[in-house]
């Protein structure tokens, strides 16, 4: 075979000495160069992510620069050594490499100008030079580290596509921890168990018999009991307003929505997720303007009885108020979500029920319905999460609930607009319940991050048990 | 089911009352917005709230009348630009790596992080922002360390217009945005990503394609359409946000930013604007007597709402022009 094999190549008349080339490639010196460039852009890459965060790596970005300037222009020289090929890649990034470094020769330590209303670190350009140009070395000296073929072009993506996730998910992660480290000490049950209370409490003993003294833990103290409880009822009321509405729409879009009607109702639920929080926040403060001085302000702006026993209207809103503004926050994701259940009913199990007899009401009940059981509780969770967190629907007519009453018909609060009020209150409410701020954020996620996990686990169930695996 | 044209049934008659409720109540949402913003056209004109001259009561001089919404319409529009400029390349990679180039099952777990990380609230971002604030803006951005003399003394800039350690800025807010956007786009980009007919790409893998080729060529342009989609709601989401961008950017701003994409000023978007003429961030709502300034923030919703239905007019059309193009 070897001795056809000869024949044949002559007769093309290739030489001896490049077959024996292109068969017995030398493999461990032709690798060096490629090696070596991937390793200096993969600290490239390193230094550069590093130069984001900290100050402290000044010294490197040039040399490194120049380190891959030099070695991707040898790459350059040696693969066209080894392919007879230029591949103008590693050229271009040789001459980017070199204007890099010399812009950065020639930078200033803080940049301003074209009236920009900032100073530019230094160290900002460095990252972004480092990782322009270290990410496309790293992929291009892989490709040849690897041997050039297609599916090493496939395996030097990899720096492209794993840099952006690896630096989002330890953004989250880093987020995270330092909001463990800065609210995680105040996490205990003293300041869950208390609600937040301002000085009416003190006129109410005053009356009582009492001398108020204004100082004392009775007058002033501080607590999220009063938040946690009206983020519980907040989530409750809105899931109990919006689960019947939004079910409902969903079962008749899909089932009877086949008309101009259903298409009409289907754009109209489907742009109130479309339209801002801010729209919705300014409804809420309609509801509570067009009712006020009327019968109707009991029960929309909230009402407590004071010290004498005077009943007084609130001037914000209630929490059925704030509850009825964010159903129509929550109902589009349950009709959606219906819809979506209904939709994925199999024809066989609807016609199987109409032929054993069944009305049309029975198979509703027992054949529709718990087949979008799963698309329904989990949406129902996650609308009671974005209920939780919502500040901007509360935004005009939330108060500090600080006479720590919790009800129905009692001025709207809850942890999400705590949060945001410490921020813009005045100094005296700042400095006694502001320590309490990532306290709160972090009940706060602790409540999403369950009801998250809980829709999840919940679906995997529900589908289990309704479907059939 | 079966319908039956003569006789309603008792199920359908229920659940299209349920199903008006949502329907009258978005109707009496936009009617509500629409009435209310009458009164500021009719008191100052069309011409002052396109201006660029604006001042609110949390200004230094509060000067009734001026509220010109052109500073908070560019600022919408810059900020939904530098969001999605963070946001798009990041979530298109995190969808990517989870579907196509995911390494032994990482991509499940891509998927459920990012379900999870979706349910965290704007309030807690934004009271995460001051991690950003002192890890990235401050050290890199305002020159902390360095004396204020030298500051002032130098060249490109007048003194008194530039960045203080404690102020806020566009990148900040986008920033944040970012990482509340993120977990809503990458789900919906990978659906797309997976609902691409694994006959095309089949075909490219049988005709000799690698999986970066098949990727850019084949999967992406066929998946165009639902990643349009993702990108529209990153954009709602944006333009809608209330309290990251009142936390993070700042009230109202006067006048139009100096060039014109300066990203580095606080140009507050319509929502914070809006907010803030509603006294929403000090001291609630029941403060604001003022019929005109009431009005100018209901204009500002009604403004907002123009600007998310013409984006969601954009994208309906280039969705249809994508589905005509890559799809037999």
């Amino acid at each position: 075979m070897s001795t056809q094999y000869e024949d044949q190549t002559l007769d093309k008349g290739i030489k001896k000495e490049e077959i024996t080339k292109n068969y017995f490639p030398n493999v461990g010196l032709n690798r060096i160069l490629p090696f070596l460039t991937f390793l200096v852009s993969a600290i490239n890459v390193v230094v550069g992510v590093l130069s984001i965060v900290s100050l402290s790596f000044e010294a490197y970005p040039v040399p490194l620069l120049g380190i891959l300037a030099l070695l991707s222009a040898l790459l350059f020289l040696d693969i066209y050594r080894q392919k007879d090929k230029w591949d103008f890649r590693l050229l271009i990034l040789a001459v980017v490499s070199v204007a890099a470094l010399l812009s950065l020769n020639s930078l200033p330590i803080l940049w301003t100008g074209f009236q920009f209303n900032v100073f530019i670190d230094h160290s900002v350009f460095s990252a972004i030079f480092l990782l322009i140009t270290g990410t496309p070395a790293m992929m291009v000296s892989l490709y040849y580290l690897l041997g050039a073929t297609p599916s090493a072009e496939d395996v030097s993506i990899y720096p492209l596509i794993l840099l952006p996730v690896v630096l989002i998910l330890t953004v989250y992660l880093s987020l995270l921890v330092q909001m463990w480290i800065k609210g995680g000490a105040n996490l205990d049950l003293e300041w869950i168990t208390k609600p937040y209370l301002d000085f009416q409490w003190a006129v109410k003993s005053f009356i009582a018999g009492d001398w108020p003294t204004w100082t004392t833990v009775q007058t002033k103290q501080a607590g999220l009991l009063n938040y946690l409880q009206g983020t519980g009822l907040l989530m409750l009321l809105t899931s109990l307003i919006s689960l019947p509405i939004g079910v409902g729409a969903g079962v008749f879009l899909n089932e009877y929505g086949d008309n101009r009607f259903g298409r009409t109702a289907r754009f109209l639920i489907s742009s109130l997720r479309a339209i801002s929080l801010f729209v919705l926040g300014l409804t809420a403060f309609s509801i509570v303007f067009y009712t006020n001085n009327t019968p109707l302000a009991r029960i929309f702006h909230g009402f407590w009885i004071d010290g004498y026993g005077i009943v007084q209207i609130s001037s914000g809103g209630s929490y059925i108020t704030a509850s009825m503004v964010l159903s129509l926050l929550v109902i589009p994701i349950i009709t959606s979500a219906t819809e979506q259940g209904c939709h994925s009913l199999p024809q066989e199990l609807r016609e199987g029920s109409l032929a054993l007899g069944a009305s049309e009401d029975t198979t509703f009940w027992w054949i529709i319905l718990p087949w979008s059981l799963p698309n329904i509780v989990t949406s129902v969770i996650l609308g009671c999460a974005e209920a939780a967190g919502s500040v901007a629907v509360l935004l005009f007519i939330a108060d500090r609930g600080q006479f720590g009453q919790v009800g129905l018909f009692k001025q709207v609060t809850s942890l999400a607009y705590y949060i945001f009020n410490v921020y813009y209150a005045d100094p005296a409410f700042k400095q006694f319940m502001g320590g309490l701020q990532f306290t709160a954020g972090i009940l706060l996620l602790m409540i999403t991050f369950v009801l998250g996990i809980l829709a999840m686990l919940s679906k995997k169930w529900l589908i289990h048990r309704y479907r059939g695996g | 089911m079966v319908k039956n044209k003569h006789r309603t049934s008792r199920i359908e008659r229920f659940t299209k009352i349920l199903c008006l409720i949502p329907v009258i109540s978005t109707v009496l949402v936009l009617v509500n917005i629409i009435l209310n913003s009458i009164p500021v056209i009719k008191i100052y004109g069309l011409g002052v709230l396109f201006s660029t001259v604006f001042s609110n009561n949390l200004s230094a001089v509060m000067i009734m009348g001026q509220y010109g919404l052109l500073p908070s319409l560019w600022g919408s529009v810059i900020l939904a630009l530098t969001t999605i400029l963070f946001a798009f390349p990041i979530s298109l990679a995190l969808a990517i790596f989870a579907s196509e180039f995911s390494i032994k099952g990482i991509g499940r777990y891509i998927e459920v992080v990012m379900a999870i990380f979706s349910g965290i609230p704007p309030i807690v971002y934004s009271l995460l922002s001051i991690f950003i604030m002192q890890m990235f803006i401050t050290p890199k951005l305002t020159g902390a360390g360095f004396p204020l003399d030298y500051l002032t003394s130098l060249p490109g800039i007048p003194p008194g217009n530039k960045l203080g350690p404690a102020e806020t800025s566009t990148v900040l807010g986008a920033f944040v945005l970012a990482l509340l956007v993120i977990p809503f786009m990458t789900p919906l980009i990978l659906d797309a990503i997976k609902n691409v007919p694994f006959g095309l790409k089949e075909g490219s893998y049988g005709l000799g394609a690698n999986r970066w080729y098949t990727l850019t060529h084949i999967t992406i342009p066929a998946a165009a359409s639902g990643i349009l989609t993702a990108l529209s709601i990153g954009i709602l989401k944006t333009i809608g946000d209330v309290v990251i961008s009142a936390w993070t950017i700042g009230y109202g701003k006067n006048g139009m930013p100096n060039p014109l994409f300066d990203i580095f000023e606080p140009i507050s978007p319509l929502t914070s604007t809006g907010a803030s003429l509603m006294n929403g961030l000090t001291g609630g709502a029941r403060s604001v007597l003022d019929v005109g300034q009431r009005s100018a923030a209901f204009f500002a919703a009604l403004l907002l709402m123009v600007f998310a239905f013409a984006i969601l007019g954009v994208v309906s059309i280039a969705r249809h022009y994508f589905n005509r193009r890559f799809s037999q």
